[in-house]
């Protein structure tokens, strides 16, 4: 049997083994036995498509060309995991608790689950898959033809192309068959990772045989194979510093946005806490794989021909020495490295291509809701299926028609910088808040247009897709825009001139942009979560689903999950909303858990989409809620008003109570007046009527005592006439009836009358005057305002409880204004009073002085009468009144009155 | 986290466990030193270069894996808690 036939035969049965692993796995899985299937080392493993065929053969082969900086593409990642606590655990967590299904996912859902960010991403993730995929198939295809040559020298596999499509359509159907179980993304595909932990194994073990092999079989013992490395052709250190920076950054930022490196790490992440062990595990790996890689590039550069391939040193140089075991255990190591990548790229990639574009695209046709006939589970699975089918053909199509490029590494590193160009808003998004959409889209759509213009177009070479004319001078002989040298920096290596463009003016673009637009109220939201995502592990944007139908929503989810798990989820729901039944309340908390289910089926935009659809509300939550803020805002500007109004009806109630406090003092006053009244008037009466009587029935009365008698009777009819005349004068002022007589004097002469009317200067009372400030003339009703003043003067002697009694007569002048005031140095009037001392019938203490209580009010109103007024004083220097009336023309008669 | 969560002085072994955050996040640029040290030699051998290379790269291995070591606990104790932060109150709380 030929070597190349033996290499079928184990080729097959290798497949075999890897359906029966990934088989079993998934049984295990479903069985519930798969308890070593989600151990930290399988997630290690399953990090190690990194290593592609690119790095298992393509190694060797950079390090053949450029010595040691092949290593950079390892040192990069490496960084990247040993940061594990800063970035990746973050978006692990995020991964995991927004249920993202892949890169696209989670850039579409940072920005306001944005759709179009999202078809742009994926648009990319194929544009910079693609090439990588036919770069697995060349590798393969290379690799038996290897053998092949070894068969019959010179010969070739007739039909490169009919193996590379074979190839493919295996990997196809494998990844259709392990890889589209479930349609949710979240639950983990247990057969294809543990058959990429397989395979991570073998071609670990696979290179290191090799390397084994060439060190002590070859070389000689590692003391020797140094030597040999010293006296090669890479002996000496001659590494670019641009190349050695530029690179380990590009293999940092591809190992973070690769899709099917996010696919592992992220989407089929377990347990948040295998990141511990990958984070130095996953490095020693790296570490392992490139260990022997300089020592066989070495070897292959002595031994073999000159014009031998270097990328395929690791399978020609244990077939010239006849270790025909050896390399086929090493084309298995390649094989696997090409096949692994193949498959989880095929998934994710799918994944983007049927959640992004295919979902929305038949969404939109079937009608655009959610509760059309058909069952969308099936035709999402399909889309999936197909866009697998679909990108691995692609792949093909790229392999065959350009004819296999010479160097591996070369489309590696291009397909790298592509992806390269979502790191800006993939990590700008996890630690900046101020990232929105516009300014994602900008810099991702900028980035990859100055990718492909500097890199990926002109690598097709001269007159493909660029024009030779300007691949030599530049698009219209402007140097300046050269794809290889933009603005005169011709002297940088390709790559790193396409990375030092791309990714300046993407994350240039991506910055400004973001500073000068304004965020959606989701994206804001989104925004918070994923920046802060440890401080809140919390919830996307609350729905408001008070019209949303459960059944509705049942229905749709049915067709997404399948109905027995939408069936448990809405009873689940139901349960722990103490509903019985199976239909929970369409609280905003189920909705948001709905949704976040559905996403890990379609995708976080989609499953937006299709919510808001039921729900009605489109994605207005938001804004809802800030409506509801708003809402709240003038229900508290009415509160406030209402609070205003009601402390004015206190105002006003205070001051009616005052009012009513007034009017009950009043009416006790005048009860007590009347009582009073009658008292006064019956007293006069008894006297009058009893001394008449004597007059009318006793005979003989002596003259003497006659005259007394009627003495007695005029005296009291006097007392009665006063008090009547008080009351007539205060009804005729009040009434404004009153006729004033004006007429000119000297304030101190009005003063004299008004004392002497008192009763003069007797002993008792000492009136102090200032004869000076009273010599002043007022034109007046003279006798009315004397009035006033013997009123109050009056008051003073009955009133004044000073021992010594003592009126103060001061005279002021303001203006026009003229003030009086008589102040004595008693108590002054008891401050309760004071409000009412100027109503009628009310007097001070109890009948002591035996006043009617008429006169202060006759002041009031004969002052109001004269254009004045009168104040009642409380200072500290006993009571008093302050009279103030105008000196000139201060009168205001009846008719006047009546008028106005 | 809110002021009144995260106190001035927290308890020496929740000090602890941050300062070990701070150096698991700091890794990778002192990683990124002793990567970025070659270029700066000129007329070596590549040897020479070789071997220093994967010595610094087992070192940081060792290194990682002890940070990653160090900081296990929390997350044992109770299976499925989050790591981190969340970890640190639940300590501050314990205790």
């Amino acid at each position: 049997m030929s070597i190349l036939n033996l290499l079928i035969m184990v080729c097959l049965g290798y497949v075999v083994f890897l359906f029966a692993v990934a088989f079993a796995a998934d049984r295990a899985a479903r069985r519930g036995r798969g308890a070593w299937l989600r151990s930290p080392i399988v997630y290690t493993l399953s990090l190690s498509i990194y290593c592609t065929a690119w790095t298992f053969y393509g190694a060797v082969g950079f390090a053949a060309r450029s010595g040691l900086e092949f290593v950079t593409i390892y040192l990069g990642p490496t960084l990247v995991m040993i940061g594990w606590w800063g970035l990746l655990r973050k978006m692990v967590r995020i991964g995991r608790s927004q249920r993202i299904t892949s890169i696209a996912d989670m850039i579409s859902s940072r920005y306001g689950k944005s759709n179009l960010l999202a078809v742009i991403v994926t648009l990319i993730a194929v544009i910079g898959t693609t090439p990588y995929i036919a770069l697995q198939l060349q590798s393969v295809t290379l690799s038996i033809n290897a053998f092949a040559q070894v068969d019959l020298p010179g010969g070739r596999v007739n039909d490169t192309g009919t193996t590379g499509f074979l190839i493919a359509a295996g990997l196809a159907l494998f990844t259709v068959l392990f890889g589209t179980r479930n349609l949710d993304v979240n639950e983990r595909h247990h057969g294809v990772v543990m058959a990429i932990a397989v395979e991570a194994v073998i071609k670990l073990c696979a290179l290191l045989a090799v390397g084994v092999f060439v060190v002590w079989g070859l070389g000689g013992g590692p003391v020797d194979m140094l030597a040999r490395v010293d006296a090669s052709e890479i002996a000496r250190w001659e590494v670019s510093n641009s190349r050695w920076i530029g690179l380990t950054m590009l293999s940092a930022a591809a190992f973070l946005c690769l899709p099917r490196m996010f696919q592992v790490m992220v989407v089929e992440n377990q347990d948040e806490s295998h990141l511990r062990t990958a984070a130095w595990a996953f490095p020693t790996y790296l570490m392992l794989m490139s260990l022997f890689v300089i020592p066989i590039a070495v070897m292959g550069l002595e031994l073999l021909p000159d014009d031998s391939n270097p990328d395929l040193f690791v399978l020609t140089l244990p077939l010239m020495h006849g270790q025909d075991g050896l390399a086929i255990f090493s084309f298995l190591g390649g094989f696997s490295s090409a096949t692994s990548m193949v498959i989880v790229a095929a998934i994710a990639l799918s994944t983007m291509v049927s959640n992004h574009i295919v979902m929305p695209v038949w969404l939109r046709m079937t009608g655009g809701t959610a509760m059309m006939s058909g069952d969308v589970r099936s035709v999402a699975l399909l889309a999936r299926r197909l866009s697998i089918a679909a990108v691995v053909f692609l792949g093909y199509l790229y392999f065959r028609l350009s004819g296999g490029g010479t160097a591996l590494a070369a489309i590696g590193l291009i397909a790298f910088v592509g992806v390269a160009q979502f790191l800006p808003a993939l990590v700008g998004g996890l630690i900046w808040r101020g990232a929105t959409r516009s300014g994602a889209l900008a810099g991702v759509t900028i980035g990859f247009v100055t990718w492909a213009y500097c890199l990926f177009l002109p690598s097709f070479g001269p007159d493909v897709l660029l024009s030779a004319e300007l691949m030599q001078s530049g698009p219209w002989g402007v140097g300046w825009l050269h794809p290889y040298g933009l603005f005169g920096t011709k002297g940088l290596d390709n790559v790193v001139h396409a990375v030092l463009w791309s990714l300046s003016v993407n994350l240039a673009a991506f910055v400004g942009v973001s500073l000068l637009s304004f965020p959606t109220p989701v994206e804001r939201l989104q925004g918070a979560q994923f920046v802060n995502i440890f401080d809140h592990s919390g919830t996307s944007g609350g729905w408001n689903a008070g019209m949303a139908q459960s059944e509705d929503l049942l229905i749709m989810a049915q067709r997404i999950m399948g109905p027995d798990e939408a069936r448990k989820l809405f009873a689940r729901s139901a349960s722990l909303q103490g509903l019985p039944g199976f239909l929970p309340e369409p609280s905003p908390e189920f909705i948001e858990l709905l949704e976040r289910e559905l996403s890990g089926s379609v995708g976080a935009a989609t499953a937006h989409a299709m919510i808001s659809q039921i729900i009605g509300g489109a994605n207005v939550s938001v804004e809802d809620l800030l409506a509801v803020a708003d809402e709240t805002a003038q229900i508290m500007e009415y509160s406030s008003r209402l609070e205003a109004k009601s402390t004015e009806l206190a105002d006003t109630a205070r001051q009616l109570r005052e009012v009513n406090d007034k009017l009950t003092k009043l009416s006790v006053q005048k009860d007590a007046f009347l009582s009073q009244i009658s008292h006064e008037l019956r007293t006069p009466m008894t006297s009058i009527r009893s001394f008449s009587e004597i007059l009318r029935d006793t005979e003989g009365l002596d003259p003497t005592a006659q005259a007394k008698y009627a003495g007695i009777i005029h005296d009291e009819t006097l007392r009665l006439t006063r008090l009547l005349d008080d009351l007539l004068d205060l009804s005729v002022l009040e009434s404004g009836a009153v006729v004033l007589n004006p007429g000119t004097a000297r304030l101190g002469d009005l003063i004299d009358r008004a004392i002497a009317a008192t009763g003069g200067l007797d002993d008792r009372l000492v009136i102090q005057r200032d004869a000076e400030r009273e010599n002043i003339n007022v034109e007046t009703d003279l006798d009315r305002l004397v009035q006033v003043f013997i009123n109050l003067i009056a008051n003073c002697r009955k009133y004044c409880d000073a021992p010594d009694p003592e009126l103060r007569v001061k005279v002021s002048q303001e203006a026009e204004m003229l003030h009086v005031v008589f102040a004595d140095n008693g108590s002054g009037v008891p401050e309760d009073l004071q409000s009412i001392i100027f109503e009628k019938f009310v007097r001070v203490g109890e009948t002591k002085a035996g006043g009617a209580g008429l006169g202060l009010a006759i002041c009031r109103e004969i002052m109001t009468r004269l254009r004045g007024e009168i104040v009642c004083l409380s200072g500290s220097e006993g009571g008093g009144f302050k009279v103030s009336f105008p000196a000139r023309g201060g009168l205001r008669s009846g008719v006047e009155s009546d008028a106005s | 986290m809110t002021p009144a969560e995260d106190p001035a002085y927290a308890e020496r072994q929740t000090y602890r466990r941050r300062r070990l955050g701070d150096a698991a996040r700091l890794l990778p640029v002192f990683g990124a030193g002793l990567f970025g040290l070659p270029i700066f030699w000129q007329e070596t051998p590549t040897t020479r270069a070789l071997i220093y290379v994967f010595v610094a790269w087992a070192v940081l291995c060792l290194l990682s894996g002890l940070v990653a070591w160090r900081l296990r606990d929390e997350a044992d104790d109770a299976p499925g808690a989050p790591l981190g932060e969340a970890g640190d109150q639940k300590a501050e709380r314990r205790t």
